[in-house]
């Protein structure tokens, strides 16, 4: 089975998340945001990590500092860490059912989450609110829908 | 033996498969050192405005077409009211306005007896917050105006009950607001009851700013308002800025702080007011925020 690659719809949808990362949102939402660009990115390093490897991966990182006013790099770090432990285990992730890519996914978030902490501690700026430690847990919502919405359009665009 | 060997092997190869991330880590760690020293980060968003200015606006664009259909969905009766709101509360701020206009001829009358330097009346124009810094633990906006519109740094910015803060980073089409509530914000304010000074500072949080380092004898109470003083020339005096909420003790026992609740109410959508300098001796000190760019 030979998967055509679909970079217009790679970075089309990378695009939509960064607009979803600065959508402006009420101040209690605010840190409920899942780090849906992190999912996106996971995706494409799933499915296609010669076009997603760590280098792009760092620069998507570092265009989101820019686009989100944290600290250059912070986000990259984040990103990094992510992408990192999904291509390492890409093999085996690729093949778990959905749900349980899911639950892998909340937990490195939540690992994103501690390293977020430590490196707002380390700058001495105002830790995340309390809130923001059930973002991981809409993603784990959030990756089924988007997966397979991702997954149907790729799908559609081999058979033409 | 072998399968000794194989595991070594293997064991070898996934850290080397590691080292990659390692690197580009590395890189990441080391740009967060040399943007937190040199603010690198706020020179490329100078530079690079052109591009991202356009994705913030692309951002702000559900919620505004979401604003507007609300409007358009008022019901008439609802509208009706409205008006009526706003009509009886223009009316009473024309009762109060013609009060201050007698108080102003007279404190003009005065000052000029004594010689005192005249206070100008600022100029004020409309701006729209589009955006706001997502990221939670930051107290910053996006304005629709930047340097095309001759906005400049250190603007003073508020809505229509009180201080909202300052310009931070001027754009090309857009500008940063960094918000009296910023955890890298201090305002210089006086306690309208009874003049006493302090600086009020941002905690990073919607909820409250704080009045640090109160003793007993400070001239300060429960529901005293706050009003900018004008020291340092930055902002204009005499903006109210909050209210006092609660006193609390230091953790090392030694003073009080108070907490206060900010009366600027800047959401979505809504229309805040930019001051234009005032033609008087500012820029003598530096700007009230502690550091420059983001933390």
């Amino acid at each position: 089975m030979i998967r055509r690659d679909t970079p217009l719809l790679r970075w089309f949808s990378i695009a939509l998340a960064f607009v979803l990362m600065v959508l402006p949102m009420p101040a209690w939402l605010q840190a409920l945001r899942p780090f849906v660009l992190a999912l996106v990115v996971v995706f494409w390093a799933l499915e296609t990590p010669k076009h997603m490897g760590l280098f792009r991966v760092m620069l998507i990182g570092l265009m989101l500092d820019l686009a989100g006013f944290t600290l250059l790099g912070e986000s990259a770090l984040r990103l990094l860490l992510i992408a990192g432990f999904v291509l390492q285990f890409r093999s085996q992730l690729r093949f778990y059912p959905v749900w349980q890519q899911s639950l892998f996914l909340m937990a490195l978030l939540y690992l994103d989450m501690l390293l977020l902490w430590v490196l707002r501690a380390v700058q001495q700026v105002p830790l995340p609110p309390m809130e923001s430690w059930l973002s991981p847990v809409l993603a784990f919502l959030l990756w089924p829908w988007l997966y397979m919405l991702l997954d149907n359009i790729r799908m559609q665009n081999r058979l033409k | 033996m072998a399968r000794d060997k194989y595991t070594a092997l293997s064991n070898e190869s996934s850290l080397r498969a590691w080292l990659p991330f390692l690197f580009y880590a590395m890189i990441s760690l080391a740009l967060m050192m040399v943007d937190g020293r040199f603010s690198l980060g706020s020179e490329i968003r100078a530079q690079s405005s052109r591009v991202l200015s356009p994705l913030w606006w692309l951002a702000a664009q559900p919620n505004a077409v979401w604003q507007s259909g609300v409007q358009a969905l008022k019901q008439n009766s609802n509208l009706r009211a409205e008006v009526q709101a706003l009509q009886s509360r223009q009316l009473k701020s024309d009762l109060a306005l013609q009060q201050l206009l007698a108080i102003q001829a007279e404190n003009t009358e005065l000052r000029r007896l004594l010689n005192a330097q005249q206070r100008m009346a600022p100029q004020a124009r409309l701006v729209e917050l589009v955006n706001s810094v997502p990221d939670p633990s930051q107290k910053r906006f996006i304005i629709n105006k930047g340097s095309v519109d001759g906005i400049r740094e250190g603007q003073v910015v508020i809505d229509a009950y009180g201080l909202v803060g300052q310009v931070a980073e001027v754009y090309t089409g857009t500008a940063l607001v960094i918000s009296v509530l910023d955890a890298d914000h201090a305002v210089p304010v006086m306690v309208a009851r009874s003049g006493f000074r302090s600086i009020l500072i941002g905690q990073g949080n919607d909820r409250y700013l704080l009045l640090a380092n109160l003793t007993q004898s400070d001239d300060v109470k429960i529901g005293d308002v706050l009003i900018t003083s004008g020291v340092g020339g930055r902002f204009p005096p005499g903006l109210p800025v909050g209210i006092v909420k609660l006193f609390q003790q230091d953790p090392a026992l030694t003073y009080i702080s108070a907490q206060v609740t900010p009366i600027a109410r800047p959401g979505y959508g809504r229309n805040l007011l930019l001051l234009q300098p005032a033609a008087g001796p500012t820029g003598i000190d530096k700007p009230a925020s502690g550091k420059e760019g983001p933390p």
